[in-house]
């Protein structure tokens, strides 16, 4: 346990010594701990194309398969935007395989879905006379953002949504502190490049 | 450096020399500002609130089936798609068998009804020993014809691809004589035909010369037996029958 002290709390460290032992317990406190977290980043990097709840899942059932490889190198927290982003990878190339086969997530009604997306700008206690125009003007950037190609597209959303710092994302995408620094700075450019925020 | 500024990823010193550069100049501060207006927009994407318990419920259930029993677009997606793979394996196997067999490249003839091993036909080409001359055996074949026994597409086929019927004669006062061709008919001719038809000629030479037709299969072992051809000729569409005679 005192290999994962580094990067988690006592707590976090112990959960994950229980899930590696093959604690369900264990991990259905994981889950609940971190469900939010993961939901989170799949729509961050995917949007929610109706099988959000799906990817999830794959998401979860391969942290509970591969959690015994967690070294203790990094945050758990990390270490699970890492699985994170390496499915959603993976899906985003079978997607549209599978749209050309016809093959249409499920989409759920709200009644039986697990989430519901909260309207940021709302609660962001903006002015209310500009608030339609920030609203415009935030989904002009999230379109652009998405536009990007996905080395931007992560990075950005990892610096800018979930504040990771420079080495944490280094450690995610497995690229020096450098490269974070040039991908960032180009990210911001090819988004300012379509949206005019004076 | 305004990046690193906006990140809090930047050295004190580098803090304190852009700070000073910004409040000098205003374009500097605004760039600065449209940066920053940039990550708080982009931090107002919608958030997603997970039920405390719908998904765990979901999830212990995957897990308690044992990764079995649940079902998503991904995973039907793949079950159908190796599905798909193997009906087309097998039918491209059947399909690539067939075309082998009627290409006749290397099949294998079965068995003669008294059992003896036949030799497998390395082509469609069989040669027919008739036992009989050739003049015997076209006159016979068209007396048939005339007689109605024959079938006449038979006889078409034949005449078409000899040509040994024009300008032949009936003798005088003999009708059942053998006919009078134009020209001396060769020993050997090779004729296209269904295996039906060949069926046909040869059962027309067993009558005529009293023996059972020898068919042969150039390369393998004669093939004998009380008239009958290797098992699959008769299924056989089009062929090259060389007929042989004495």
């Amino acid at each position: 346990m005192d290999t994962y002290l580094e990067y988690n709390s006592p707590e976090v460290s112990d959960l994950i010594v229980r899930c590696q032992q093959g604690d369900r317990q264990a991990f259905d406190e994981l889950v609940a701990k971190y469900q939010r977290y993961v939901f989170n980043l799949i729509y961050q990097h995917l949007g929610d194309s109706g099988d959000l709840e799906d990817i999830a899942q794959e998401v979860f059932l391969r942290i509970y398969k591969f959690i015994k490889r967690y070294r203790g190198n990094a945050s758990l927290e990390s270490w699970i935007y890492k699985v994170v982003l390496n499915y959603c990878r993976t899906h985003a190339r079978r997607r549209n395989v599978l749209a050309r086969f016809f093959v249409q997530p499920q989409v759920r009604s709200d009644d039986e879905r697990s989430f519901e997306l909260l309207d940021m700008v709302a609660d962001a206690a903006i002015d209310p006379a500009k608030s339609t125009e920030q609203r415009r003007l935030v989904e002009d950037i999230l379109v652009a953002v998405r536009a990007l190609p996905e080395i931007y597209r992560n990075i950005l959303i990892m610096r800018e949504v979930n504040e990771l710092s420079y080495e944490e994302i280094s450690e995610i995408l497995g690229i020096s502190i450098g490269t974070v620094k040039s991908r960032i700075s180009r990210a911001r450019d090819l988004v300012r490049q379509k949206v005019n925020l004076d | 450096m305004i990046n690193e500024y906006l990140d809090g990823e930047i050295g004190l010193a580098d803090k304190a020399q852009l700070e000073q550069i910004m409040a000098d100049n205003p374009r500097v501060r605004a760039e600065y500002e449209r940066l920053r207006k940039l990550g708080t927009m982009i931090g107002l994407m919608p958030e997603v609130r997970v039920h405390p318990y719908r998904f765990r419920a979901r999830l212990g259930d995957a897990l308690d089936s044992n990764h079995k029993g649940y079902f998503t677009p991904q995973r039907a997606f793949s079950a159908a798609m190796l599905v798909v793979l193997v009906v087309f394996v097998v039918t491209f196997g059947l399909f690539a068998y067939q075309q082998q067999i009627i290409s006749g490249s290397s099949y294998v003839v079965g068995t003669t009804s008294s059992d003896e091993p036949v030799a497998a036909a390395a082509h469609q080409y069989f040669v027919m020993d008739t036992g009989v001359g050739a003049e015997q055996f076209f006159s016979r074949l068209a007396l048939e014809h005339q007689l109605g026994i024959l079938d006449s597409r038979l006889m078409s086929a034949v005449s078409e691809q000899t040509g040994f019927f024009e300008g032949a004669t009936c003798r005088e006062g003999s009708p059942l004589a053998p006919l009078r061709f134009a020209e001396p008919l060769p020993h050997n001719v090779k004729l296209t035909l269904s295996g039906s038809q060949v069926g046909d000629l040869a059962g027309l030479a067993e009558e005529l010369s009293g023996n059972p037709a020898r068919v042969t299969v150039p390369g393998a072992a004669s093939l004998r037996g009380a008239g009958r051809l290797p098992a699959g000729i008769s299924e056989l569409d089009i062929l090259t029958i060389e007929l042989k005679f004495i």
